[in-house]
């Protein structure tokens, strides 16, 4: 068993001297807020499609995603299309703006492209909220895995997750973050390529695998999945992508406008081989085992029993990293929200920069308090808590932000409108049970993206427009 | 009964998504190297 192996413990050990190393490197370069939340400007597209990616790649890649491919088969993949296509809406339409704009967070852009201070402290709240959900499925994954791999008690290893990772986000901000998102990739996508091979081999290869898992269940190797539920999910991810906040955040840190496009490209390719490998696995899975009580198994089965003592332990240190990295940037985003735009906004206008970064950090901490103690209630599984809180933040984000930076004649009272109507739209749809594409064929998250669109044009329309010096910065050409 | 064209349908569909995309942004970079240097020249 990996769990009993002295091997995961020495990797262990390792990569967390990784961490804090660069941790401490990132401490002594963060003196303003521009270095502790933007790094500076200095992210290259390699680092910075690594970030992209790593941010993305959550527990429920490694967990629920790879258990989906386990149960339902090759069409879950063609979902990844519908991320990559919000990944080019944000390309297109939003990071090159943001990037030009040069902020330190999202709310930033919101208080600016509207001149409202209202609609800022509304955008920086809302963010806080959902992320805060987010979080709580991050330290549930890592309470979960524990107790499955470890036996270890789902508190001990969320409390340990929490210290490690408020620390080093804590420490060394945005700058330290992008290098260790970089490492963590690394070890994501070198686990997955080294797991392929073992699990393949184990299941007497491509062919029989599909020959196989094919004569036990069709669908896998066919279609479980409709076209139409395909698009509706694909749309659902594009979404909640094209205006995710922790990844908008992060065009911040970019050196150019070409270096964001640059990245997101990077970042796509990253999560073509994570994707590639993921579904592979998730089939080769149901090849060795074909009767898992629960899909969610599959990956914690596949590190503990089917690899090697040392691929075993890299991939647990994967799954890790992928919680890590998105714990991250989360505490990022929620730290920074509460700082920069409710802090220095509301409480204390006069704070010098090195009182800023302080308040950031210590932000960082407690807001990752309350999720931890959330996780213990167990709100709900971990892919659902992932799911449902993106379909929250498109609903409210995403017309203010990709509407909102390419239609002049958007308004405060527009963004403010549409970002209460949104959430308020996809809170009523969820709540209602109406939530589901087999009962309706209509997600939460396209009546609050199309409520929001609504509320935006009328708002806006019946309100005089935003001053031109607002608008100069994201409308020059 | 084994994998069929959606499988491979999907690497390659992957494939030809990235040329693609990097095609624009190489492009796009083009694009604004020659309005910088509209700009300056000006």
């Amino acid at each position: 068993m990996v769990a009993d192996s002295a091997t995961l413990l020495w990797i262990s050990v390792a990569y967390l001297a990784l961490v804090l190393g660069v941790s401490i490197w990132g401490f002594r370069k963060s003196k303003t807020e521009e270095d502790f939340l933007a790094a500076g400007r200095t992210i290259g597209p390699w680092v910075g499609g690594a970030v992209l990616a790593a941010t993305q790649i959550s527990a429920g890649t490694f967990v629920g995603t790879l258990g989906r491919y386990y149960l339902t088969g090759v069409s879950w993949g063609y979902g990844w299309f519908g991320v990559w296509a919000g990944w080019v809406v944000s390309a297109v339409f939003v990071a090159p703006k943001l990037r030009k704009f040069g902020a330190l967070t999202v709310a930033d852009y919101v208080g600016t492209r509207f001149a409202s201070e209202h609609a800022r402290t509304l955008a920086a709240a809302l963010i806080i909220v959902c992320y805060s959900i987010l979080l709580t499925a991050q330290f549930q994954a890592i309470g979960e895995i524990a107790a499955a791999v470890f036996g270890v008690p789902p508190r001990a290893a969320m409390a340990l997750l929490l210290a490690t990772t408020g620390f080093y986000t804590a420490l060394g901000g945005v700058r330290s973050s992008s290098y260790i998102e970089f490492v963590q990739t690394l070890v994501m996508i070198l686990a997955l390529v080294c797991a392929v091979p073992v699990v393949l081999s184990h299941s007497g290869g491509l062919t029989a695998l599909g020959e196989y898992v094919g004569s036990i269940e069709p669908r896998v190797t066919g279609w479980w999945f409709t076209w139409k539920e395909i698009l509706a999910t694909g749309l659902a991810f594009g979404l909640g992508i094209a205006a995710a906040p922790y990844e908008m955040t992060r065009y911040y840190s970019m050196r150019d406008v070409a270096t964001v496009r640059y990245a997101i490209g990077v970042s796509m390719l990253l999560q073509v081989c994570i994707a590639a490998c993921v579904l592979t696995l998730g089939i080769g899975m149901r090849g060795i085992y074909p009767y898992l009580p629960s899909p969610d198994q599959a990956s914690s089965i596949l590190a503990s029993t089917v690899m090697s003592p040392l691929l075993g332990s890299l991939f647990l240190i994967a799954m890790l990293s992928a919680i890590m990295s998105t714990v991250n940037s989360i505490l990022l985003v929620t730290g920074g929200a509460f700082a920069h735009d409710l802090y220095k906004r509301l409480v204390n206008p006069g704070a010098s920069q090195a009182r800023l970064v302080w308040v950031t950090r210590i932000s960082i901490v407690v807001l990752g308090i309350a999720p931890f103690w959330a996780a213990g209630l167990k709100l709900g599984d971990v892919q659902a808590i992932v799911v449902e809180q993106a379909k929250f933040i498109a609903s409210f984000f995403f017309v203010p932000v990709v509407v909102g930076l390419n239609w002049r004649r958007g308004t405060k009272e527009g963004a403010i409108w549409s970002m209460v109507v949104g959430f308020l739209g996809c809170l009523a749809w969820t709540f209602t049970g109406q939530h589901t594409v087999q009962q309706h064929g209509i997600d939460s998250v396209e009546v609050g993206v199309v409520l929001s669109a609504l509320a935006f044009v009328v708002a806006s329309r019946l309100s005089p427009p935003t001053p031109d010096r607002n608008l100069r910065i994201f409308f020059e050409e | 009964m084994g994998f069929g064209w959606n499988l491979y349908g999907f690497f390659l569909a992957a494939l030809i998504w990235l040329g693609l995309y990097f095609y624009w942004a190489w492009r796009a970079a083009g694009r604004d190297r020659a309005r910088e240097r509209d700009r300056h020249g000006r």
